[in-house]
């Protein structure tokens, strides 16, 4: 807490000269990641590597309660999980005996095949009749978008296990920067920085925005002593809707921490660096 | 398996045994709920004991040690980024209060009932079918 | 020869050999687990987390999104959520004392917290360090239909296994009541403490595929908590069909029942923990 105290002290210090600095709200709007982050290879290995440990500290897996014997649920199941070899007197095991419980050879893993709910319909692809069809086969969708291949940094849809912020560049100037709205000084009522953020957003992206403002409270105040101004910033996430710039806009991106560090004003960049999220 | 072997049967007085023959020592609704015990239970469910060559178990402390300074390093750095957050909604407030309390006032205002959105969920493994959600009409007044 | 008793630290019986105890006899005040000392059981001794254990199970066997999605967006969301300025610890709501001035009061069970019949922990504000997080989960099924038919405890502990992937404890009705039908010791359904993988599996399971199906569930009530940050809700035995680890089989469990899942929070009060699982996909409602 002390070094709060200290940088405080010295920042009324500054002002006590000068005209007084003009308050704005800098919104600080993220979409969050919608698919998981990809893990790295170490990861991968060592989940790899305790999971088939797991499996094969697992308990057998009771297919005569589930399978009920007699039925053809049961007879694709035996179809499909043959009993290994079970032991032999007579014959010789070079890599140990087989100890079979519940057709289960206990010294490994047990894996399981089960019964498949499709049909394998080879090379016929029919997409109107297999979006419906309640027995087609799952196929996950794809983790990278057509905006990630069309490098369409405007996209909502582009790199989809990042969090994406958005920066605006101004009609006239030629700086990229997270939009940025003057508080009214001569306003009968004051209203908060996030009421101000919300409306500046609005003008700037259109009404058709669903958001949310995670805390009235300010998250980060930035000096800026080149134009004399405190820009407290507001954090938010938007949750479905499109971001459609007005006149006031000349281009607007959504970019993750790593390409804002190359788009923002160094000295900028490195203030609020810490608020960005690193997935 | 979970039938017993017969019993002795006695047909005018004479008990019989039939080698071999298995009778349903109960009746379905217990014989039910025995399976549904067999399912419960250990008994000629588990596995072997892992019985690691030394060699072994030097490799699997050696992968567990690496992972937890992995996970250790990547806690401190989370942890790091927290704590400048928290010095930074700190040092916001702190000015904010300095240069206009009325705004301060309003920073500080507190909902009774904080509650985030339904519409935040957890990031999954792949993309759905839409990965975003155009159509919002406008803006609601008051969000849950 | 005569009969000697060799107390020892791992047994104590007859020896038929001559000799003494080198131990003293000691009426222990603290409870000692003999079988900690005895030499054949030394393989229980080792940790759990150590492969050579005979308890060892691995537990970090996959990616785990929703401890990643906490970690990554909602800790640091949580957290500037919950901040107050200028906040203060509020001290905890203990019991009280009658006083010291007489026997009877000093020996008198304990007056009740000021203002409220549960006690309460200290509320500390949320800085970085102690962001609320789900600590665990605990299913717990109280079968009150297995009092009259006791085979009912299986199929409801069966249950409550088959929902959490972890093998439930036996619970035991606590007191005789005649007119409820409870015995003291009779077998009355299972619960299960969840941690780690388990529970984010049960967790998003119940968020993400079964409460949005119930069509009575409205929400969580905003009266629910126990004051030290633990909330608890229920489901009934016609919810349970909506677990997808049960509704294929549903001819396979007959005689459901319900559930009583609380989430085990690090929050200080219920309010916190609140907003810890609204930002988990909880939904919560006045009603």
């Amino acid at each position: 807490m002390r070094s709060v105290w200290v940088t405080r002290a010295s920042i009324a210090r500054a002002y006590s000269t000068q005209v007084q600095p003009v308050i704005s709200s800098t919104l600080l709007l993220s979409r969050n990641p919608i698919i998981t982050q990809e893990p790295s290879s170490f990861e991968k290995q060592f989940y790899k590597y305790q999971n088939e440990l797991w499996r094969r500290l697992m308990w057998t897996f009771p297919s005569w309660f589930f399978f009920k014997p007699g039925t053809v649920a049961e007879q694709k199941y035996r179809k499909l999980n043959k009993p290994a070899t079970p032991d032999n007197p007579n014959i010789e095991f070079p890599r140990g005996r087989p100890e079979l419980r519940h057709n289960r050879d206990r010294r490994f893993k047990q894996t399981i095949s089960v019964p498949k709910s499709y049909e394998d319909k080879k090379g016929e692809t029919n997409a109107a009749s297999e979006t419906d069809d309640l027995a087609r086969k799952i196929v996950p969708n794809s983790r990278i978008t057509e905006a990630d291949l069309k490098k369409d940094l405007a996209s909502l849809e582009r790199k989809l296990s990042r969090t994406l912020y958005l920066i605006i560049k101004e009609k006239g100037s030629n700086t990229w920067k997270f939009p940025n709205f003057n508080v009214p000084t001569n306003a009968e009522e004051v209203s908060g920085l996030h009421v101000v953020a919300e409306e500046g957003l609005y003008k700037i992206g259109g009404e058709k925005i669903n958001y949310f403002n995670v805390s009235n409270t300010p998250c980060h105040v930035f000096n800026n002593l080149q134009e004399n101004k405190k820009e407290y910033f507001i954090k938010s996430h938007i949750l479905s809707g499109i971001f459609e710039p007005q006149e006031s806009v000349a281009e607007f991106n959504w970019l993750s921490k790593e390409e804002l560090k190359d788009v923002l004003p160094a000295e900028y960049y490195q203030d609020v660096s810490h608020l960005l999220n690193n997935v | 398996m979970f039938k017993s072997f017969a019993k002795p049967q006695s047909s005018s007085g004479v008990l019989t045994f039939i080698r071999g023959k298995r009778i349903s020592a109960t009746n379905p609704a217990t014989e039910r709920i025995v399976q549904q015990l067999s399912v419960l239970a250990a008994g000629r469910k588990q596995p072997k004991l892992l019985n690691l060559s030394n060699e072994d178990i030097v490799k699997h402390r050696t992968i567990m040690s690496a992972w937890k300074l992995f996970t250790r390093k990547k806690k401190r750095a989370e942890q790091e980024q927290l704590n400048q957050q928290y010095e930074s909604i700190c040092n916001a407030m702190n000015d904010l209060k300095e240069t206009s309390p009325a705004l301060f006032e309003l920073a500080s205002h507190k909902e009774k009932r904080l509650r985030f959105p339904l519409e935040m969920r957890f990031p999954t493994e792949y993309p759905p079918n839409r990965p975003w959600v155009y159509n919002f009409t406008g803006p609601v007044k008051k969000r849950k | 020869m005569s009969k000697v008793f060799i107390r020892q630290f791992s047994k104590t019986g007859i020896s038929l050999k001559p000799g003494y105890s080198t131990v003293h006899p000691v009426h222990h005040l603290v409870k000692v687990e003999k079988s900690n000392l005895k030499p054949s059981l030394k393989e229980l001794l080792v940790p759990h987390d150590d492969i050579t254990s005979i308890k060892y199970r691995p537990y970090e066997i996959d990616q785990d999104r929703i401890a990643e999605h906490y970690t990554n967006t909602l800790k640091s969301d949580l957290m500037l959520n919950l901040y107050q300025y200028d906040a203060d610890t509020i001290p905890a709501n203990p019991k009280r004392s009658w006083g010291v001035d007489s026997p009877y009061k000093l020996y008198r069970p304990l007056k009740k917290p000021l203002g409220s019949i549960r006690t309460r922990g200290q509320i500390k504000p949320v800085t970085a360090k102690n962001i609320p997080e789900i600590t665990g989960v605990t299913v717990h099924s109280y079968n009150k239909k297995a009092l009259v038919e006791p085979w009912l405890d299986i199929t409801t502990r069966l249950q409550v296994a088959t929902l959490t992937n972890v093998k439930p404890k036996q619970l035991f009705a606590k007191r005789n009541l005649v007119e409820f039908k409870l015995r003291k010791g009779k077998p009355v359904g299972g619960k299960v403490e969840l941690t780690g993988r388990d529970m984010t599996q049960f967790l998003s399971t119940l968020i993400e595929l079964v409460l949005p199906r119930i069509r009575t569930f409205k929400g969580i009530k905003n009266s629910s908590g126990d004051k030290k940050g633990n909330i608890t809700f229920g489901l009934t035995n016609e919810d349970m069909q909506f677990f997808p680890e049960i509704e294929a089989f549903q001819d396979l469990y007959p005689n459901m029942n319900g559930l009583h899942i609380t989430i085990k929070t690090s929050a200080s009060n219920d309010e916190q923990a609140r907003t810890l699982l609204s930002a988990y996909g909880f939904p919560f409602t006045n009603a």
